[in-house]
């Protein structure tokens, strides 16, 4: 599943990162890795943004970048 | 000078330490080539130096790259004082791991000690002392706890050298030893990066601060303290009441902008006018007082009258960013401007532009990516700022004269058409910039929410007067110059003053016309800028103007309202009514057609040149400062003319 599947309040372990080595650091320097838990706080459709919580931190991702993150639900 | 170098990630409250440490005994400083802040200050003997943000030392975005290469240039000098939020430590001490891994003398300073008691999250500072191995200081930069302790350290020289997390994932043991490549893995930004390694690398790291963290921090539920913001976010970023509440906040920002500046700015114009006066009446007759009181002080005058304007813009800007709403309004118009290859971020430059494309230019860094920031810089100049209004009710008051008593008019339509062709041109030209422009961007995008916190007054007063001062020391100083220039070019003549004097006597005696020209419209006849005026002429001529409106466009390089100055001038109207300009204006006879000078097709034509044309010295001497030279500025203005020539030309052509 990708965050794209979570609802809202649902909580998951990201399993695999697709895409390419610069989606790879750009995420890992943004705090998100395998392993990283991640926590949907909300996807207002109008925005085509995800806002999840990661770390503490409540980081925003547009949809596209999003599809290439699986996660499993936890 | 032993130099103490502020490290942090984004958001974690930096900067308000630099400013509890250094107060207002700060300097800011253009990193070279790239128009990043640099902030210095001094606490004694110390200089205290504030880098940007930084997520990883592993970050290419362009102010993260200015804060590890300025890092890793002072390797074996500086000393580091280490910013964290208290409330994510476990994202925050990532960093820190890897900085601990250059062996270089830090403290540890973490931040936001009122949200830790708020959020009931305790930090052993004993255990942490002993797990980093230097000194661990809890402070809260909004209200000073915490700080003198700090001070003492600085001044003590109490630094220490961090216990190593990671570095030894980096050592090859080779036949000369062990040897370690791990500031050489972070120096090269060029190379491509090594994923598994720098996947390795963070996980290991957290992983260690994960059980740094568990060991000495003890909280209550997780994310405890995201609930009261995540409550907020879900009105303020609801689909329908999240855009209605932006759409309230930007209209009242924009609307202040406008409003309260108003009054400063009058009381500017009005000092600056009787200061003139005062050196007219004051100094001795001759060129020196005529250079003070019609150059000097209008020019000192054209640059402090944005002071209200600035002010008031990074204010509220302030205050947004402090509470986090900045964050939420990026997050709201994101959706819209990437249509046009923007970001939400985009958002404040371009409206803000409404008022003043010079604050608007200034407030583009809080945009991260470089194209983006270039693409809103270049275009934000075409929304229809403030200085364009007095042209526009002058000249569309010039051909729709019966319009008064009624709500929706001609005037209205005509003005709101052109409010919305600037939009559209901006929207256009940054859509055209973003797509052909070699400028690296960012190519994946996102946004912090920060929690919703209180501002802290303090910081916005600084940041308002560093930016302030930004302005009137740099763009003064190009605006000042080129105020002197028109002013040379419109106060000399090649003919010299006697030759004009005659020929004022015999034109004075020659006609009894009343509305016969004054004699310093005679004298701008006959100055360098009238002749210029008239040298340009057959250049203009296609647009439907002649030489006079040659001479208001010239003058009205300096800012667009100058227009309406120099109209007034060069058809010897008094600084009366406005009412009597546009009598003049409409009354003023193309002596070659017998037809009204100002008819539609001109005032049309008229119109859009100033939709377009970057009438505005000030906007190039901010695009000269916020990009670092002048290159982008002069493509600015010769795009902006050739695309206002070719529109006033067609719209003359077609309605003549």
């Amino acid at each position: 599943m990708t965050v794209l599947d979570l609802k809202i309040d649902e909580r998951a372990i990201i399993t695999q990162i697709n895409g390419n080595k610069d989606f790879h650091s750009y995420l890992l320097n943004n705090g998100i890795g395998i392993g990283t838990i991640v926590y949907k706080n909300y996807s207002p459709g109008f925005s085509g943004l995800i806002s999840l919580t990661i770390n503490g931190k409540m980081i925003s991702l547009r949809q596209v970048d999003f599809q290439n993150i699986e996660l499993v639900q936890i | 000078m032993q130099e103490i170098l502020l490290i942090g990630k984004p958001n974690s409250g930096k900067t308000s330490l630099f400013n509890q440490l250094t107060g207002l005994n700060q300097k800011v400083g253009n990193y070279a080539g790239v128009t990043v802040d640099i902030k210095s200050g001094k606490l004694k003997d110390q200089q205290i130096i504030d880098l940007p943000g930084m997520r990883s030392l592993r970050s290419v975005t362009p102010e993260e790259k200015i804060t590890k290469d300025f890092l890793l240039g002072k390797l074996g000098e500086a000393q580091i004082v280490f910013t964290a939020s208290g409330t994510n430590l476990n994202d925050d001490l990532i960093l820190f791991s890897e900085l601990a891994d250059l062996q270089i003398p830090m403290v540890l300073v973490i931040n936001f000690k009122d949200e830790l008691e708020k959020n009931h999250i305790s930090i052993n500072m004993h255990s942490l002392r002993d797990i980093t191995g230097c000194p661990v200081l809890l402070v809260n930069s909004k209200d000073g706890s915490g700080i003198d302790e700090l001070k003492h350290y600085i001044e003590k020289k109490g630094f220490k050298i961090p216990n190593s997390f990671c570095k030894s994932l980096y050592e090859n043991i080779t036949d000369q030893g062990i040897e370690n490549n791990y500031v050489q893995s972070l120096s090269d930004g060029t190379q491509p990066v090594n994923i598994s390694l720098h996947e390795n690398d963070y996980l290991k790291r957290q992983k260690i601060v994960s059980a740094m963290v568990r060991s000495a921090v003890t909280k209550g539920e997780e994310n405890e303290y995201l609930q009261s913001s995540k409550k907020w976010d879900k009105l303020l970023l609801h689909p329908v009441w999240g855009i209605f509440i932006f759409l309230t906040v930007m209209y009242f920002v924009f609307q202040s902008v406008f409003a309260f500046s108003s009054i400063p700015m009058d009381w500017i114009d009005g000092g600056m006018s009787n200061l003139s006066a005062w050196a007219s009446s004051t100094i001795p007759d001759g060129w020196l007082q005529r250079l003070i009181s019609d150059a000097v002080i209008p020019g000192i005058g054209g640059v402090v009258i944005f002071i209200p304007q600035i002010a008031i813009l990074f204010f509220l800007l302030g205050v947004l960013e402090h509470t986090g709403y900045l964050s939420r309004i990026s997050f709201i118009s994101d959706s819209f401007l990437r249509k046009f290859g923007l970001s939400g971020k985009s958002i404040i430059p371009l409206m803000s532009s409404w008022a003043c494309a010079i604050p608007a230019i200034m407030s583009t860094r809080i945009i991260d990516d470089p194209r983006e920031r270039m693409a809103v810089i270049f275009a934000s100049p075409l929304m229809t700022c403030s200085a364009r209004l007095p042209v526009y009710a002058i000249l569309i008051a010039v051909i729709y004269p019966n319009d008064s008593g009624r709500f929706f008019g001609s005037q209205g339509l005509m003005l709101l058409a052109l409010y919305l062709l600037g939009v559209i041109s901006t929207l256009a030209v940054a859509w055209y910039f973003t797509r052909r422009s070699k400028i690296p961007s960012n190519k994946f995008w996102s946004l912090e929410l920060p929690v919703y916190r209180m501002p802290n007054w303090r910081n916005i007063w600084i940041n308002v007067y560093q930016k302030t001062k930004s302005f009137v020391v740099e763009a003064g100083k190009v605006i000042f110059v080129i105020s002197i220039l028109l002013w040379l070019l419109a106060s000399f003549s090649p003919k010299g003053q006697d030759f004009i004097q005659a020929e004022y006597t015999k034109y004075t005696a020659s006609t009894e016309d009343s509305s016969q020209m004054n004699q310093e419209a005679f004298e701008l006849e006959y100055s360098y800028l009238g002749y210029l005026g008239k040298g340009i002429e057959p250049v203009i001529k296609p647009l439907g103007y002649d030489w006079k409106i040659g001479i208001a466009l010239i003058t009205s390089f300096a800012a667009r309202e100058v227009f309406v100055g120099t109209i007034s001038t060069v058809y010897s109207i008094g600084s009366d009514e406005d009412a009597t300009i546009i009598e003049r204006l409409r009354n003023e006879v193309n002596l070659e057609t017998g037809e009204p000078r100002y008819n539609y097709a001109t005032a049309i034509s008229l119109l859009l040149f100033y939709v377009f044309a970057l009438q505005c010295m000030s906007t190039l001497a901010i695009v000269r400062k916020e990009t670092g030279h002048w290159k982008y500025a002069i493509w600015q203005f010769i795009a902006f003319f050739i695309m206002a020539y070719l529109f006033a030309l067609a719209a003359y052509q077609l309605l003549s």
